[in-house]
């Protein structure tokens, strides 16, 4: 089969052209400028994942909110369902990027993880 | 006057451009180096920018905002770079004497280099002119990330997003995540203005609509917003009878384009460049003023945040030795953009060291080549796949390749 | 608040406000009534801000009499208020030879109302004067000036109120019962008192007229679209520059008119509308005004439009009729003890302190009252750092640190000034309270950087998120947090806690 599948990479956002088939995987990726496409394509055909990124509201912090991130992608329909698990979640300062805040959150190994230092205010 | 002060080099705003260029004139030797910005912390819109997708050129993986210039306030720091915050700059001579406003009262800098990076700001309603009632719940696309991730405020419930830009994308997806109803995105013109990744992450994958060639006509309710009406635009702009039809919202977004911060380059005297408005530089960044310098969205706005810092790192870098040397190679040689392009960045090269070459395509091209020429001779040539208005171009020229210019001239434009 | 007022005032612009301030030199009990958030939301925020000399109003109209006498005293009227004022001069512009003749009647009419120093320039001394501006002649006007409308409206208002004036924000007026000496006004808020009434509300002045049973005047809302430009543009004319008034038409035609504050204006258009509220802008309208404008100023650049917005003038005489409507100061046999200010457009700024002047004479008349020791004859709202020589920035700051910090870098407002503006005597808490008293938020980035900032200064003045709004009202500005949305909760419910 062939698909056309722009590569979310980088903000180049290549649009690969792709040959592939289900039982072969990705054989063929065209137009992309680096390698990193590869990968991309043959997941985003097969098992469709994202980085989920958000903020989790912070107690006594000199920020009111952590920025936090999915430490690996999660699949990409669990992107909704992912919001409503972190739900009611709060943190506690002092936060240091990296921290996990709430770790497997939806059970797919991805720990939710601060990407900001929120220092006691 | 409080204080005279004296720096070798002293940078205009603390974003990621400001910390770049200021790390790395540290590194070059620069003794003193004052890092002044305006807002409580440095890292400028980096702070606001949840989002990951940072960092990919630079460090190989996709960081978020708030990492992205972690690193880098980290590294202005252990350099021991003096950072001034709360700190607004209200002049700048042509000899870098520089006037600063904060709670120590008025201070002025003499400066050895001095580095302009103060970032961009966004267009406004006012700028585009949409017509209608002025009431509230009409944002710009980054004001709500600001109040959205710094200040935890969520300013609606039902929106409506005017314009494709990388800030509105994003948006679209922060807000939907976070249980905002985002109606669509309108674009006045026949393409988007954001980059494919983020057509994909951010409205592909939550099923938001993107009608092209739309705009919003005009706003509607007296107090709060209580809609917008749409309607499609033909090939000038013109709007297309029979079309117009009304969305019901809380809230406008408008994510219509940046414009860089060039009110003090301009107050200084230094020749700009009419495509841009950012200044007219060289290979070293060096703008039309001796000793004063321009790097990241003050200069160009750009898309990738990892090109910006690699830009301001070279013109901090610069700024450095023309500061405790006060040498730089000569730029003789004149660079113009030609055909298909609507601009290419630097104005000037030396030929003296490789460069990276920034530019915008007028129109989406595919299978095309950007094509670098001398005296009709071409100097260098690189295929292109795919090119559109929304992602900046980035060439590097070797210096091997410099030997072939012929007259002090090179042209670059797209071809076959 | 006392059970009883002598005198209350129904709106709260520039015309009601100088009567309020007028009356605070005695001792009267005095209530402004407003219907919107602010004073100066109506006519009196939105327009050019031109003091008038009185050459465009016939001779021997209320009109030219109140114009020239309040043109005499506005200097010094702006001066004991700190409010900005500039005696930039006029040109009145013919852009054709075949115009002048309308010129030398204009002139005419103006040495007739008193107007000194006129006279007809050519082209050539146009040129010296104006070299941006392309004319085969003008009228020079050099005594016409500039004033800011609305930081004049607000340091009234504002200084009424510290001499003991009441004012009661988001009050309109929907009923008024009793008589002469023991009027009834009814608001949402409750029920005021007063002896006397005086009815300067504007648009709505016919409204209030029949409120009473007086049914002899109709307001015609007749709206104005201006296109304000970035101070880099503001360098491009020195005085105002006004075409030859169109024959009939509404207005004095598009003109150019530099602000107090270093922008130009262009507009305003002229647009009878049934809703005195329908302050829309149009990109029509817009892009005639720039075209207009650039018959005179070819050097105008899109690019330098910051952005649109629209007035409402009350006239007095509908589109049909057109011509002239003189103003209306009328104490009529169907309600007496209440005065009716109609029909107060253009030059009503201008006549605005000899109105008062007349008004308050009226009021004492009726009620004898000492002089107010609280009142101020020089009064100032707060230092503005953007004015300031560079050793007085240094002292303020030295004062209170609270002047080093820069908020809204277009206009160069600091924290301090934003701090002033949001304790403001007549407690309006809107953004654009703030707006009007510090100008944070007008300039080039329209409250794209520094909005945030002053949200965040609200609120550490006690105010709630789901609270604040841009012009009081429903237009509130934050659902509430962002676990709020998350929740789908509704403003109305986080507001009330739940």
């Amino acid at each position: 089969m062939n698909s056309t599948v722009i590569c979310i990479v980088c903000p180049v956002s290549c649009p690969c052209e792709v040959e592939w088939t289900k039982e072969g995987g990705v054989t063929k990726v065209e137009n992309n400028q680096c390698k990193l496409a590869f990968e991309y394509v043959e997941g985003e055909l097969f098992d469709p994942r994202r980085m989920l990124t958000t903020s989790v509201p912070v107690d006594g912090g000199n920020w009111p909110l952590v920025s936090v991130k999915s430490h690996v992608p999660i699949p990409k329909d669990q992107m909704l369902n992912a919001m409503k698990a972190i739900g009611d979640l709060r943190a506690k300062a002092p936060i240091k990027v990296g921290d996990v805040i709430m770790p497997d959150f939806i059970g797919s190994g991805a720990d939710l993880v601060a990407t900001r230092n929120v220092a006691v205010a | 006057m409080s204080s005279h002060e004296q720096a070798d080099v002293a940078v205009i705003g603390g974003g990621p451009a400001g910390l770049a260029a200021a790390a790395e004139a540290k590194a070059a030797g620069a003794s003193r180096v004052l890092l002044l910005e305006r807002d409580d912390r440095v890292g400028g819109i980096l702070n606001q920018q949840v989002h990951d997708g940072f960092g990919t050129k630079v460090f190989n993986e996709a960081l978020t905002g708030p990492e992205y210039a972690a690193i880098y306030e980290d590294r202005v720091n252990e350099r021991e770079v003096e950072t001034w915050l709360k700190t607004h700059v209200i002049n700048v001579t042509k000899d870098r004497l520089i006037t600063v406003h904060s709670d120590k009262g008025l201070r002025t800098i003499e400066a050895g280099s001095v580095v302009l990076s103060m970032g961009c700001r966004e267009r406004t309603r006012g700028a585009i002119g949409t017509a209608g009632t002025r009431p509230a719940g009409v944002f710009t696309a980054g004001a709500v990330q600001n109040y959205m991730n710094v200040r935890n405020l969520a300013v609606g419930r039902k929106v409506v997003i005017l314009g494709s830009g990388d800030i509105g994308l994003i948006m679209a997806r922060r807000l939907k995540l976070e249980g905002a109803e985002v109606v669509c995105v309108a674009e006045i013109l026949p393409q988007p203005s954001g980059i494919g990744a983020n057509l994909v992450r951010c409205l592909e994958d939550f099923d938001i609509p993107l009608y092209l060639s739309t705009t919003v006509v005009e706003i509607h309710g007296k107090s709060r917003v209580t809609g917008v009406t749409l309607a499609e635009v033909g090939p000038k702009m013109g709007e297309k009878k029979g079309t117009r039809r009304f969305i019901e919202c809380d809230t406008l977004l408008l994510s219509v384009g940046l414009i860089p911060e060039n009110e003090l380059t301009n107050k200084i005297g230094i020749i700009t460049n009419p495509v841009t408005t950012g200044a007219v530089v060289d290979d070293s960044f060096r703008t039309s003023v001796p000793g004063i310098f321009s790097c990241g969205n003050v200069l160009q706005v750009h898309d990738v945040v990892d090109y910006a810092t690699m830009e301001s790192e070279k013109a901090g870098t610069a700024a450095a030795i023309w500061a405790t040397t006060g040498k730089l190679p000569d730029a003789d040689i004149k660079v113009s953009a030609g055909a298909g392009l609507r601009y290419v960045l630097p104005a000037t090269i030396s030929g003296t060291d490789a460069v990276d070459f920034t530019m915008r395509s007028w129109r989406e091209e595919h299978d095309q080549s950007v094509i670098f020429k001398s005296g009709g001779e071409e100097v260098r040539r690189l295929r292109m796949p795919h090119m559109e208005p929304a992602g900046m171009i980035r060439v590097r020229v070797g210096k091997g390749r410099f030997r072939r210019i012929v007259n002090n001239e090179l042209t670059v434009e797209v071809g076959a | 608040m006392p059970d009883k007022f002598d005198v209350a005032i129904i709106g709260g612009g520039v015309v009601g406000c100088a009567i309020a301030r007028e009356l605070s030199r005695y001792q009267l009990r005095v209530v402004v009534l407003e219907r919107a958030a602010d004073v100066a939301r109506g006519t009196s925020g939105k327009n050019s801000g031109v003091v008038h000399t009185g050459i465009n109003v016939p001779t021997g109209s209320r009109k030219a009499a109140l114009n020239v006498a309040g043109a005499r005293v506005f200097e010094d009227f702006c001066k004991d208020l700190d409010v900005p004022f500039d005696r930039v001069g006029k040109v009145i512009v013919a852009l054709e030879e075949d115009q002048t003749p309308d010129l030398e009647s204009l002139m005419a009419r103006g040495i007739a109302n008193g107007v000194p120093d006129l006279e007809i320039i050519d082209s050539a001394t146009l040129k010296r004067m104006e070299p941006n501006i392309s004319g085969a002649a003008a009228l020079n006007v050099p005594t016409a000036a500039i004033a800011c409308p609305y930081s004049l409206n607000i340091a009234l208002a504002e200084s009424s109120a510290e001499a003991g004036v009441e004012f009661m924000l988001n009050s309109p007026v929907t009923a008024i019962n009793g008589d002469e000496g023991d009027f009834q006004i009814t608001t949402p808020g409750g029920t005021v008192n007063a002896a006397l009434i005086v009815n300067s509300a504007g648009l709505f002045s016919d409204k209030i007229a029949r409120m009473v049973g007086i049914k002899r005047w109709r307001i015609w809302p007749c709206r104005g679209e201006y296109v304000i430009l970035d101070k880099r543009a503001g360098s491009l004319i020195n005085s105002m520059v006004y075409p030859v008034p169109p024959k009939g038409g509404a207005g004095l035609g598009v003109h150019i008119t530099p602000t107090t504050d270093g922008n130009i204006l262009l507009g305003p258009s002229a647009d009878y509308t049934n809703d005195a509220d329908d302050v829309r802008t149009t990109p029509k309208i817009r892009r005639q005004l720039l075209k207009e404008a650039a018959e005179f100023l070819p050097a105008l650049s899109p690019r330098d439009v910051i952005t649109a917005y629209s007035g409402m003038r009350p006239k007095l005489v509908p589109s049909k009729v057109g011509g002239f409507g003189d103003f209306v100061l009328e104490e009529v046999p169907e309600q007496l003890g209440m005065m009716n200010l109609v029909g107060i457009e253009s030059p009503g700024l201008t006549a605005s302190p000899a109105i008062a002047d007349e008004i308050s004479g009226w009021v004492r008349e009726r009620i004898p009252a000492k002089k107010n020791s609280n009142f101020k004859g020089k009064w100032t709202a707060v230092d503005r750092v953007r004015d300031e020589t560079p050793e007085k920035i240094d002292a303020l700051i030295g004062e209170d640190p609270a002047y080093g910090e820069i908020i809204c870098r277009c206009e160069m407002v600091t924290r301090k000034e934003i701090i002033d503006s949001i304790n403001n005597g007549l407690e309006a808490t809107s953004l654009n309270a703030i707006k009007y008293r510090s100008r944070a938020t007008m300039g080039r980035c329209q409250g794209g950087f520094c909005g945030p900032r002053i949200i965040d200064l609200l609120i550490e003045n006690g105010h709630s998120p789901e609270s604040l709004t841009l012009t009081g009202g429903d237009s509130w500005l934050f659902l509430g947090s962002v676990e709020d949305l998350r929740k789908g909760r509704t403003r109305e419910a986080v507001e009330a806690g739940n």
